[in-house]
């Protein structure tokens, strides 16, 4: 059990809620548990098509919803910076210019 | 005897005070000095004597101080060569050390400059590169400056992400 759940059935157990009240607040708190969001940073905003594709392979990867919230920012020059679940993904052109750096610098 | 001349009694006489004087100079006169001539020739000898162990013995002193001189000598040419060996190994060994401890400058200050010449190398290589990805940093924001070029980017970058597993 985990120490969210733990703290909502805690909460719950103080106002003495009613059996169908406690299943929505669960059902509630599994939606919220069961999505994730991705910061993607570009230089120019997604569209549509771009961020469904983002998105669905997240999902896949973490095993639950992905909602996709998109930073312009100039300084990637190019590619995609993705930060979800703690995670970085940095497929940007200025990462592979700062990797090709350090190779260089060796 | 008269006949001769000679008188008999004056005859004995004389004869007599001879051998009494004979007797008193023997007795006397002779015999002391006898003996002092023996006592002087005693002590003649024994002078010549006395020069000839002093000789003797001078020339004894005289082998001895040339043996003893020449000892001297050695012992001296010994403390000095022994001086000059020592001087001479004092010397190699000064001359071996200042030549150890100049190659060991030599050494080292060769390696501070091969670090040196390391890190100036090292520091050329990353300010190059520095600069070689600055202008390629700034090159492709030019070349990728229009959205159609950004979007093959992003597309690029989805196509590596769906590759993850």
């Amino acid at each position: 059990m985990t120490k969210g759940m733990t703290s909502i059935l805690g909460e719950l157990k103080k106002e003495q809620l009613h059996q169908s009240e406690v299943l929505a607040r669960l059902e509630k708190w599994q939606e919220e548990t069961a999505r994730e969001t991705a910061f993607v940073e570009s230089v120019v905003p997604l569209t549509g098509e771009e961020k469904k594709e983002i998105s669905d392979k997240l999902s896949f990867l973490l095993g639950k919803d992905v909602e996709i919230r998109n930073l312009v920012n100039k300084k990637i020059i190019g590619g995609l910076r993705i930060k979800v679940a703690s995670q970085i993904i940095d497929s940007s052109i200025k990462r592979q210019l700062e990797r090709l750096k350090e190779e260089l610098t060796k | 005897m008269e006949a001769l001349g000679i008188d008999l009694k004056l005859l004995i006489a004389q004869i007599v005070n001879f051998g009494i004087i004979f007797f008193l100079l023997k007795k006397f006169l002779y015999k002391p000095i006898l003996k002092a001539i023996s006592d002087r020739e005693e002590k003649i000898k024994k002078g010549l004597e006395d020069l000839e162990r002093t000789k003797q013995e001078k020339d004894n002193l005289s082998k001895i101080l040339v043996e003893e001189r020449k000892k001297a000598e050695t012992e001296v040419r010994e403390i000095i060569r022994g001086a000059e060996q020592k001087a001479e190994e004092e010397r190699k060994r000064i001359l071996a050390e200042a030549k150890k401890e100049g190659a060991a400058i030599v050494e080292e200050q060769e390696e501070q400059f091969a670090k040196k010449a390391k890190e100036l190398g090292k520091g050329m290589e990353k300010r190059v590169a520095e600069l070689a990805i600055s202008v390629a940093e700034r090159l492709l924001g030019e070349i990728l400056e229009k959205p159609t070029k950004q979007h093959l980017t992003i597309n690029k970058a989805i196509s590596e992400l769906k590759k993850v597993e």
